[in-house]
């Protein structure tokens, strides 16, 4: 019979739960019926039926404890007070404790209740909602790059071949995680450089079946329409420099994309992230993506996708652009996708020209992101926790829980499959992003059911 | 339930933008063409106390995101609302007015300035400014004394100085609906504050419409040969286009007198002509003194504060049955320049002393005009003002009194170009005020409306939340195309609203 219990993951005492089938029943307690409901949507409701027989000091304590986890659930949920309060079910096949978190509950009666308790027994309805999933208990994920495999895994700002650990992500094995339904992740960022961590993309790509990394950087020098410079502390070595004629929109510079990185880049959604060697001017400027075909020039005009613009902020080192999809319909035919070309174009009032130094273009996947942005950064050695299971995002540094970012996006999940890739983008308290930016990373994971 | 969008408030004080403690839900979301990001409407679930608590959040800048980490939204809070039992407290920017002005007309018995328009230097509560930006009010009222326009000017101002908490009844609330303890913010995007100032271009005209007293001929002896009247003007975007004489012919000339805008040389015209124009001596009137046009094209772009001259001088020969006579002014009611006439080799006073009777109209083009009205906003809150066309069409910005920026933003954007396109405008996030002309649909790819009736973007896929065509083209497949003026989404099911 699987043991039913209500309470919460702070108290570490044992004692603190409230058991209702199985196990140190409280006085008082005979048993509880209890049906679980099966429902696709996010919360389910359900009722405990919760008998009792006892002396009447025994029902009332029992009466006050459940009362008590009502108001502490209202208190959480509502006012974010105290602590959240779950359901745990440990089922007979493996013990292993399963958690669904209770978001309200009320306490009812049966009719004759009154003349019932008088005798020394009664039953209770315990009526609550939940949300519709079942957690485990956390593990820890081996995570792996190009420097290897571990539980922890150290990450720079730069993603190019130049040497092992040059490595702005990691990956995650998904075949074997044994859960149901996508896992919750708790991610821990260390920040391991030497100035505060301002900004945090965190973007995810799933694979269900592909064993490739998609290719997400395009480095400035790449691009046909500019002059590479070398330089050490750029990705892949080197920048370009490009020229922006003002006063009309121009395609500044273009990369193309060939089947196969279209291919592995599968029609998912991506945000360019654009990283400028140097910061940008002050004065408007606007930045936006358009798609061409190869063979025709990467002119205005000749475009068959073009992404919204977006003005830049003066001194700033990156700039997120409107997300797209590349390809960017969804491949209907199982043939390979047409080349295309990226044109990133560029605007800024007025004549004359501007020189603009970008480094690379970074495609974050979207399929599941965050940002975390703070004012304050993220302490040097603080570690940023970020709990799809508890559903909160806090900092520890020196052992003391603080906040200091905000997060845009979901939470992180690991859907059952064959790889996950997690891809960082970092950002000092100067809104710059430098390749050297590094920092520690460490997830877990809950296997998540919805049928007990 | 994963969360649509994010809403961020600015902190006045170190500028950065944060998340409230409790999140604010996003209700309804909206767009438009003329202006980019138009209102926002939020809710606060359950903030205990009275609205007094939350009044330091009117006027704060909102950014909202959606799930995908673009920016879709940002404005400012315009409004605070909380509903409590039968009373609903609100506390908005609406009827808020910091700057305060009277135009009024005189009153006072004095012959000179009976019944003369008039208003009062502008008051301003500095503080309030420094809270919320600057609003200006200007009050048009009728005949009234300066001293009761004064009073008036500075009640106005005490009383609306600062957005105070108003006590509305809450109709809609009944026992069976008890309202429901939330905060309603209502946001609005910074285009709004066009109508926050008022603007009143620099003087369109200039001249001498005394009553004649004199003339002066030209081109009837060399002691006349060219007669010159020298003026300033103040202001700037100067371009005189159009200058008007009285003038008739003497005789017969078969010439045409002619006339030059032409720079100072210490006192006199220097020969160099900035612009130039005439008229025939065969259409001009043989008695009286008629106005007569000037038109320049192009016009020169004087320099505000400088001395400049109109120079008149026959185009033939010398001759004294047949010649131009102006009409002057002895009586000098034109300050600001003298006239002057040449014999041949020198200019010299005219004896007596007299003014040219003339009027000289600058015209502006009404894209420069655009880009003139960042000066009533210095850097608030447009941090830009890029104006990314030339319209081609003149207009003389003539206005007895400041008007509202907004309304001289819709005038301008009704007369659109000259090549009959038309103008749109934006306010980007880093509040640059974007004027442009609307697109074709050559210019971009389009959206595109399934026969389905969903919304695809010019990729084929869905839209991301708050990613609204508006300001761009919807291709339909049956139908042909249409431009995207407005659009709207609202909680819960953000089913784009548009308008066309």
């Amino acid at each position: 019979m699987t043991q039913i219990a209500i309470g919460n993951l702070i108290d570490p005492e044992e004692t603190a739960w409230l058991y209702l089938t199985d196990g140190p029943l409280p006085p008082g307690v005979l048993g509880t019926h209890y049906e679980p409901v099966t429902s696709s949507d996010e919360t389910v409701t359900e009722t405990l039926q919760i008998s009792l027989r006892g002396t009447l000091a025994e029902l009332r304590a029992v009466i006050a404890q459940l009362e008590a986890l009502c108001r502490q659930i209202e208190r959480y949920e509502v006012e974010g007070l105290g602590a959240a309060i779950y359901l745990r079910a440990i089922p007979t096949d493996n013990f292993e404790p399963l958690y669904s978190r209770l978001l309200h509950a009320e306490l009812h009666t049966m009719p004759g209740a009154l003349a019932l308790e008088e005798h020394g027994s009664l039953m209770l309805e315990f009526i609550l909602t939940r949300q519709n999933a079942f957690d485990g208990a956390e593990r820890p994920l081996t995570l792996s790059n190009s420097a290897g495999s571990g539980l922890t895994v150290a990450l720079k700002n730069r993603d190019d071949s130049l040497s092992a650990g040059n490595d702005n992500y990691f990956s995650v094995q998904t075949n074997a995680l044994g859960t149901d339904l996508p896992a919750p992740l708790r991610l821990q960022v260390t920040n391991t450089g030497s100035s505060p961590l301002a900004q945090l993309l965190v973007g995810a790509y799933h694979a269900p079946s592909r064993p490739d990394k998609p290719p997400l950087v395009l480095e400035g020098e790449h691009a046909d329409e500019g002059v590479e410079v070398q330089a050490s502390d750029a990705s892949n070595g080197a920048y370009a420099q490009f020229t922006l004629a003002q006063g009309a929109w121009q395609a500044l510079a273009s990369w193309q994309l060939d089947h196969n990185q279209l291919e592995t880049l599968d029609g998912r959604l991506y945000t360019p992230i654009l990283r400028f060697y140097t910061p940008l001017p002050a004065g408007l400027l606007q930045f936006r993506v358009a798609l061409s075909f190869p063979g025709l020039p990467p002119a205005l005009g000749t475009t068959l996708y073009q992404s919204p613009a977006v003005s830049a902020t003066e001194g700033q080192g990156y700039l997120p652009l409107a997300p797209l999809r590349l390809p960017f319909e969804a491949r209907l035919l199982n043939v390979q996708p047409s080349p295309l070309r990226f044109s990133l174009q560029a605007y800024a009032p007025g004549s004359g020209s501007l020189t603009l130094k970008l480094d690379d273009i970074f495609l974050l996947p979207q399929e599941n992101f965050t940002w975390f942005t703070s004012s304050v950064g993220l302490p040097v050695n603080a570690s940023l926790i970020d709990d799809a299971f508890l559903q909160k995002t806090y900092t520890l540094a020196n052992a003391k829980e603080m906040h200091t970012h905000h997060r845009i996006g979901d939470y992180f999940y690991l859907p059952p499959g064959e790889t996950s890739w997690f891809f960082f983008f970092q950002v000092n308290s100067e809104g710059l992003a430098p390749i050297d930016l590094s920092i520690n990373v460490k997830a877990w994971y809950r296997k998540r059911r919805r049928i007990l | 339930m994963s969360q649509v969008f994010f809403v961020f408030l600015q902190d006045g004080v170190d500028g950065q933008f944060y998340q409230p403690e409790r999140a604010a839900r996003v209700l309804a979301l909206s767009w438009s063409a003329l202006g980019g990001c138009e209102r926002a409407e939020l809710a606060v679930p359950l903030q205990p106390g009275s609205l007094k608590f939350w009044q330091g959040l009117v006027g704060k800048p909102v950014q909202i995101y959606n799930g995908f980490g673009s920016l879709v939204w940002w404005g400012y809070v315009h409004s605070l609302a909380q509903s409590t039992g039968s009373l609903r407290e609100v506390c908005s920017l609406e009827k808020m007015a910091n700057r305060v002005a009277v135009a009024y007309t005189t009153l006072e018995p004095n012959p000179s300035s009976y019944g003369d328009p008039l208003q009062t230097a502008w008051a301003e509560d500095s503080e309030s400014i420094a809270l919320y930006g600057q609003k200006d009010l200007l009050l048009v009222k009728g005949m009234m004394a300066e001293s009761a326009a004064l009073q008036l000017r500075d009640e106005v101002l005490r009383q609306r100085a600062k957005p105070s908490i108003q006590l509305q009844p809450n109709l809609v609330a009944t026992s069976a609906e008890k309202p429901k303890m939330t905060l309603q913010i209502d946001c609005r995007g910074w285009a709004e504050q066009l109508s926050w100032r008022v603007y009143q271009p620099p003087a369109g005209v200039i001249g001498n419409t005394a009553a004649q007293q004199g003339t002066q001929a030209v081109g009837n002896t060399t002691s006349a040969s060219k007669v010159a009247q020298s003026f300033v003007f103040d202001g700037d975007n100067f371009a005189p286009s159009l200058l008007q004489v009285r003038i008739r012919r003497q005789g017969s000339p078969n010439d045409a007198l002619r006339v030059s805008i032409q720079s100072d040389n210490n006192g006199i015209p220097s020969g160099v002509e900035l612009a130039s124009a005439q008229v025939s001596g065969a259409v001009l009137e043989g008695e009286a003194y008629p106005w007569v046009s000037y038109i320049f094209s192009p016009s020169p772009q004087l320099t505000p504060g400088k001395t400049y001259w109109v120079v008149f001088a026959r185009t033939g020969t010398i001759t004294a049955s047949a010649y131009y006579v102006l009409a002057i002014d002895e009586k000098l009611s034109f300050p600001a320049g003298v006239l002057k006439i040449n014999n041949g080799s020198a200019w010299s006073a005219r004896n007596p002393l007299a003014d040219l009777v003339f009027k000289l109209t600058s015209t502006v083009q009404t894209s420069a005009l655009l880009e003139g009205m960042q000066a009533v906003f210095g850097r608030e809150p447009f941090s830009a003002f890029s104006v990314q066309f030339e319209s081609g069409i003149y207009t003389v910005p003539l206005t007895s009194q400041p008007k509202p920026v907004q309304q001289w933003v819709n005038e301008i954007l009704a007369l659109g170009t000259s090549n009959g396109e038309e103008i749109i405008y934006t306010v980007t996030p880093q509040r640059e005020l974007i004027f442009r002309l609307k697109p074709t649909l050559a210019d971009s790819p389009p959206y595109w409306l399934t026969d389905q009736g969903e919304l695809r973007d010019p990729g084929g896929g869905d839209l991301l939340p708050g990613h609204l065509p508006v300001g761009a083209w919807v291709q339909t497949s049956q139908q042909g195309a249409m431009f995207i003026t407005g659009g709207e989404i609202c909680a819960p099911g953000w089913l784009p609203k548009l308008e066309s």
